[in-house]
């Protein structure tokens, strides 16, 4: 999420300073604890090409999961919430800010107004109650569907005014809708049946979203352009093209970055030293939320024993695995909550 | 064999998805079917032309395949040209410079076509020719959002065609070495010479030309491995084709693309058999099909 946040941002409101960094380099591993801003000595400029990799081919489509999806899916679509970039608190995307009501049941959402899909008709609350719906809809096998565990329904209040009711209290909701909850178009997707919705090839052949970039090309196995959302509701992009290239091989896409044919490539630890002491590359230590874990099955018996877990556990030397295979690059976790989350990680928890 | 590999649809494996989410899925996409059933359901859509539709691109496989298929036409084409005509020449200059420091030095190099892992020998034609020399572009088939050009086309063509084509011109160097040796210690290459015939004559009339049957039955094999293996290559140089699209269905549990690309592969190895045996009519007129 950091990274993709991180490109999200960048894109859209910091200017690409190829002069100084020719290439930028995000380092990815559990937990690194330097903070990377994206500072530049000189006025933001205009123009330019952001060429990044992807690992797979993109659909484009919010209903089904997949990071090469996902990275793409960030640009052209919104949420109606996102997270701050530097703490990672929940804050207004498409939702200019929300109440909830006193029993906790009611959420209510005051959008942004003024803000068009990318085919120039107007994105209203019937937007925002139609991409809920299709989620929580019976026939649709949404993935993330859990997410919306406990969610009655979806009222309109006015153009620009949506309520969330649900049959239980869901203080995780600010979270959960910044995660992966692209507001998709209802003007273009009411027509599809259902169980169509899961693939609408014919929207997907030319997706509209709100986001800062539009799409312009997909050439499968090759490459995704978009081109800056002139009518974006914070102000054009800086960049003038966005392209996402098709490179499976992580190694090919150190080789892509080390030619220049590449903006930006997010490596594992092991591949730094390849690009370390290239003049022209610039590599930043970006902070990120997941961790690595081994997961014992307790639907085995022998699992179910805390002390065989506890016993694994210790047995395992995690700060050499820290240091040999992260090469550092991290740090060791004392739950599923990653520092970084300030506002819900508890200070005084300390392993054992 | 692709239902007994572990995991299944790369779609069906979000974590954060729900058992019965996942069970609905399974049953839209047919998946909770017998094998039996669900290969003969299979079988009856190929009957009706249709090849079904990709899990992962949610397009149809037939346009999939259809939309991949040039691009590795031209780079199997190209590839194929490099390896026939230098492995022939050399495999022919081996054979008739037999033991000499020639012979070794193609020897050598022809072994290590062969044995060479081909993402290795990718990676470091990349790091020569265009992280070291910036001669040449690291990978893709074009210049992204450029007009087309054919140096553009052909620039980005070279080095996935030197991988491709040497790794396979080593097979083609070391039969055409032992099938010219073989030809070559013949009576009638004797008696070709003993009536004075110029030796490139004997060499590329006589000699050469009967020395090309098993080299063609080497070729008629290369033909479908080119087109549906140069998955590697492929996949090295970011080369949008149909290797690639095999590579990515294979790891995304893509049953549909995997079957559609099979289908087209063994109908390749049908159409190289038939140009195979045609070409022994051309080669040897004593092969005659009633």
């Amino acid at each position: 999420m950091i990274l993709t946040n991180g490109m999200y941002r960048y894109s859209r409101q910091e200017p690409l300073c190829r002069r100084l960094v020719k290439a930028i380099v995000i380092l990815l591993c559990a937990g690194l604890s330097v903070v990377t801003t994206w500072a530049c000595a000189e006025a933001p400029k205009r123009g330019g090409t952001l060429t990044i990799p992807l690992n797979g081919n993109p659909r484009m489509w919010p209903l089904v999961g997949g990071l090469p999806n996902i990275l793409v899916n960030k640009v052209l679509y919104n949420y109606l919430l996102e997270y701050d970039a530097e703490t990672l608190a929940p804050r207004g995307d498409m939702a200019e800010r929300w109440e909830v009501s006193a029993d906790g049941l009611v959420w209510t959402f005051y959008l942004r107004k003024q803000v068009t899909w990318h085919d120039g008709h107007p994105f209203t609350a019937n937007d925002v109650k139609f991409s809920f719906e299709v989620r929580t809809h019976p026939d649709i096998p949404f993935y993330l569907r859990g997410n919306l565990a406990g969610l009655q329904r979806v009222e309109v209040v006015d153009e620009q005014t949506v309520k969330m009711i649900f049959d239980e209290r869901k203080a995780s909701l600010p979270v959960i809708l910044g995660y992966l909850m692209d507001i998709i178009p209802e003007h273009l997707l009411k027509g599809y049946a259902p169980k169509d919705l899961l693939n609408p090839n014919e929207f997907l052949q030319r997706p509209i979203g709100t986001g800062p970039f539009k799409f312009k090309e997909f050439v499968p196995n090759s490459h995704v352009t978009l081109v800056p959302n002139e009518m974006y509701f914070e102000g054009r992009p800086y960049l003038n093209n966005m392209v996402f290239k098709i490179i499976s091989d992580l190694d090919v896409q150190v080789a892509q970055l080390q030619t220049g044919a590449l903006d930006f490539v997010p490596l594992e630890p092991h591949q730094l030293q390849a690009v370390a002491a290239l003049p022209h590359i610039e590599t930043r230590l970006a902070r990120q939320v997941n961790y690595t874990f081994i997961g014992l099955n307790h639907t085995y018996p022998l699992f179910q024993d805390i002390r065989v877990r506890q016993a694994l556990t210790y047995g395992l030397d995690r700060a050499a695995v820290l240091k040999t295979v992260a090469l550092g690059k991290g740090m060791l976790s004392v739950g599923p909550i990653s520092p970084f989350l300030e506002w819900v990680y508890h200070k005084g928890l300390r392993s054992r | 064999m692709m239902l007994s590999a572990p995991g299944g649809p790369s779609m069906l494996l979000d974590p954060n998805a729900r058992a019965e989410d996942i069970a609905r899925m399974r049953q839209l996409m047919g998946l909770d079917d017998p094998i039996a059933i669900q290969y003969l359901k299979w079988l009856q859509q190929v009957c009706h032309g249709n090849l079904g539709v990709s899990y992962s691109a949610g397009r149809p496989v037939f346009a999939l395949i259809r939309d991949s298929l040039p691009a590795t036409l031209v780079l199997s084409g190209a590839a194929l040209s490099l390896a026939v005509t230098s492995g022939i020449a050399l495999g022919v200059l081996s054979a008739v410079k037999r033991y000499s420091l020639v012979d070794h030095v193609i020897t050598v190099v022809s072994f290590f076509g062969l044995s060479v892992p081909v993402f290795w020998y990718g990676l470091m034609v990349i790091m020569l020719f265009s992280v070291r020399l910036q001669l040449l572009p690291a990978g893709g088939m074009f210049t992204i959002d450029s007009t087309f050009s054919l140096g553009d086309r052909l620039q980005y063509l070279v080095l996935p065609v030197l991988v491709l084509g040497t790794v396979n011109m080593a097979e083609i160097v070391r039969y055409t070495r032992a099938s010219m040796l073989t030809v070559l210690g013949q009576d009638y290459i004797k008696t070709a010479r003993s009536k004075g015939i110029g030796e490139v004559k004997v060499l590329y009339q006589h000699a050469l030309k009967n020395a090309c049957i098993p080299v063609v039955t080497i070729i008629g094999l290369l033909l479908p491995r080119l087109v549906g293996g140069a998955a590697v290559t492929e996949t090295v140089f970011s080369w949008p084709g149909m290797g690639r699209l095999a590579v990515s269905a294979a790891f995304e549990r893509d049953y549909p693309t995997i079957m559609g690309i099979t289908l087209a592969i063994s109908a390749m190895v049908i159409v190289s058999n038939l140009l195979t045996d045609l070409c022994y009519v051309y080669l040897n007129p004593r092969i005659r099909y009633d």
